[in-house]
């Protein structure tokens, strides 16, 4: 039960942490207007029915251990509802183990090969810190470019223009955002998140970017930080791949059980 | 010494064999995992110490499309009272097919079919015998069986899986466990009447039917619910039929044992707790049919009866784990013996560490008699854990709970995985 803990933690973190990197938490650049920066953002981004990814997860906490994890995902957005089937590859302790996430966060299954079968975990409220995460799926769902969201040019500097964003029309967490915008290849730097409080609470950070012959941008390395418990969480993308033709039931429980995915 | 030397023995063996897994691993090109554990108790009862050194290796190969070639093999040594000092056999090994015909997977060989919801103690967990001993911590280990199961996915939320086993297995106690267990229960009775008994003799009426199950499932917004029919046999054996063989050189017991058939309805569900986000709200509902048993003019078995169990589990914000519940109905309780017990494991790493104390119980309703487990889990590194665990049942040895007093005592073991 310890482990099936762990990895539930760790596989929302890691679910947070990539949706976060390339659903494009974006937003922005010259003498533009905020909604033009983040128009620029967005045709930068990857448009695509569904991804497959391999990644490297290096988890550090506040003492500087570290744990690295190798990881498959595969998502799909479907009526704004985000599907996600992801897969612990490496080390020996989490391999094999498999988290579906359906409908949006609602129905969520933890797999372990030494179990023998999903389990089914509950769906916290949205707001809620799930299972001991600092991620909420909240985070998860939000669309930081919200037309419905109030935003505006705070500085620019010779590279970057900072944009602060304040969620309105909806009952959501977060104060504020803070978004730090590329004004060379527009795609979004960093993201710095407050509390209702006011508080700076955690950041992620897009450190490294691949480019590809459109000028689509795929974030390649992402670090979220965890102000409050002083803890980081990096990802690697080794592999991307988008637009792949998978079977109408792929995220399901049936392909969560398959040896290989 | 001759146990020091059958020990050394084994565990040569097994070192040998992890060795020639580990190095032969490309050339079979298998995907394995190995997992070697070491399981080091001290009986507070009997006072001695018993060591089991297993190694598990699981293994995957693609055979061809979406058509796998599965299994775990396990080769154990022990120096347990009533174990085998050495044993190798495949505990699975199968073909998995997916899309056999579109929408049909197929699993078939030496499989296990897992029903049920609960994280302990199912009722309905009944296609796969279990190893005679009995996990107060985790989810019951199974033991493959011959067979195939076959599962039809009607759409993406309703799926029917049906098993088929032609041979029944039952749960492999060992005959001298038994004979002790036997020879300990009646001797006394006769004694009583001026008769002393040197032994007991087993003999088995074997399972004469095969083993089946079917299984509706279907996911629900909020909850996954199933519906199953099992038809087959208990795994442990009941006394048949007993013989005294008066022998100038001692009075036997000549001692048939059986498994009664019994059918399951059972009733399973998975899901959001309600009022209580981020709880799981897991039960399973089992209304059992078993065919009617008589043993010396007692009727062991005869009426159908329930088994339940109903829990919950939830991570506290401070992530402190919580498991707990009702159960009615321990796996050794059949018919009548049936009561009711409330069962909670707690569970939280300390922060910044490495170390996972736990604690868990069984509590009697009926005599307040209580099992408890109190543990440590180390994470010794990425691979290795160890764990160290006491425990101890409150209430004499005819309570509820008095058959685990056997089971008292220190608990470690350390494993690798690799």
């Amino acid at each position: 039960m310890i482990v099936l803990k762990k990895f539930t933690n760790l596989f929302l973190l890691s679910v947070l942490v990539i949706i976060l990197s390339i659903s494009g938490i974006s937003v922005y650049s010259e003498q533009l207007t905020v909604d033009e920066i983040i128009d620029r953002v967005k045709e930068n981004q990857v448009e695509s029915k569904n991804s497959k990814m391999q990644a490297e997860m290096v988890i550090i906490d506040k003492n500087g251990k570290s744990e690295t994890r190798e990881m498959l995902m595969y998502q799909k957005e479907e009526d704004d509802k985000m599907s996600i089937l992801m897969r612990f590859l490496a080390p020996k302790n989490v391999e094999g183990v498999t988290l579906l996430s359906a409908d949006g966060g609602d129905k969520i299954y933890l797999y372990m090969p030494a179990y023998q079968k999903p389990r089914r975990i509950a769906g916290a409220s949205k707001k809620e810190s799930f299972m001991g995460t600092d991620f909420s799926y909240e985070d998860l769902g939000m669309d930081y470019q919200s037309d419905e969201y109030e935003k505006k040019i705070l500085k620019e500097t010779e590279t970057l223009y900072s944009i602060e964003v304040i969620p309105t029309g909806e009952d959501i967490s977060y104060s504020k955002f803070m978004l730090s915008v590329d004004k060379e290849l527009f795609y979004m730097e960093k993201v710095e998140f407050y509390s209702l409080e006011g508080e700076h609470t955690k950041s992620l950070a897009i450190q490294e970017i691949k480019v590809d012959e459109n000028n689509k941008i795929t974030p390649t390395k992402i670090e979220i930080t965890n102000l409050i418990d002083n803890h980081r969480t990096t990802l690697n993308i080794k592999e991307i791949e988008y637009d792949l033709d998978l079977p109408g039931d792929f995220f399901s429980l049936r392909t969560m059980q398959k040896p290989k995915l | 010494m001759l146990k020091t030397k059958v020990n050394h023995y084994t565990l040569t063996v097994i070192l040998f064999l992890s060795l020639f897994i580990i190095l032969s691993q490309p050339v079979l090109a298998f995907d394995t995992t190995q997992a070697l554990l070491y399981e080091g108790s001290y009986s507070l009862n009997e006072q001695i110490f018993d060591h089991t050194i297993t190694l598990k290796v699981d293994y995957v190969q693609d055979l061809w499309s979406d058509v796998y070639l599965q299994g775990d093999l396990i080769i154990r040594a022990s120096n347990k009272k009533y174990s085998n000092p050495i044993i190798f056999f495949p505990n699975e090994l199968y073909l998995n097919a997916y899309d056999v015909v579109e929408n049909l997977d197929l699993k078939a060989g030496i499989i296990t079919t897992r029903w049920g919801a609960a994280d302990f103690f199912s009722p309905l967990d009944n296609l796969n015998p279990s190893p005679p001993s009995l996990s107060l911590t985790d989810n019951q280990d199974k033991m493959g069986v011959l067979g195939i199961s076959a599962t039809y996915y009607i759409d993406s939320l309703t799926s029917l899986q049906g098993a088929f086993y032609p041979i029944f297995i039952a749960s492999p106690y060992p005959d001298e466990y038994l004979q002790d267990s036997y020879l300990a229960q009646f001797s006394p009775l006769y004694h009583m009447q001026g008769i002393s008994i040197e032994g007991v003799e087993l003999s088995y009426q074997p399972a004469d039917d095969f083993v089946w199950g079917l299984q509706l499932s279907h996911a629900f917004p909020a909850f996954d619910v199933a519906l199953s029919y099992y038809h087959g046999y208990y795994t442990d054996p009941f006394p048949a039929n007993l013989d005294l063989a008066l022998n100038p050189s001692g009075n036997i017991l000549k001692l048939t044992l059986g498994y009664p058939a019994k059918q399951v309805i059972g009733l399973q569900f998975q899901g959001d707790f309600p009022g209580i986000d981020g709880a799981t709200l897991r039960g399973d509902l089992a209304y059992i049919i078993p065919e009617k048993w008589i043993f010396q003019g007692e009727n062991l078995l005869e009426k159908p009866y329930m088994k339940a169990v109903l829990s919950a589990d939830y991570t506290t914000d401070s992530n402190i784990y919580l498991n707990g519940g009702f159960i009615y109905g321990l796996p050794f309780e059949n018919g009548d013996q049936c009561s009711s017990y409330l069962y909670l494991h707690a569970d939280k790493q300390i922060t910044n560490t490495d170390f996972t104390p736990q604690y868990t119980f069984v509590l009697s309703l009926e005599d307040m008699s209580m099992a408890n487990v109190i543990g440590l889990d180390y994470q010794v590194s990425e691979n290795i854990l160890a764990s160290l665990s006491y425990v101890f049942v409150l209430g004499g040895t005819d309570s509820k709970l008095g058959i685990l007093k056997l089971s008292e005592g220190i608990f470690f073991s350390l494993e690798w995985l690799f």
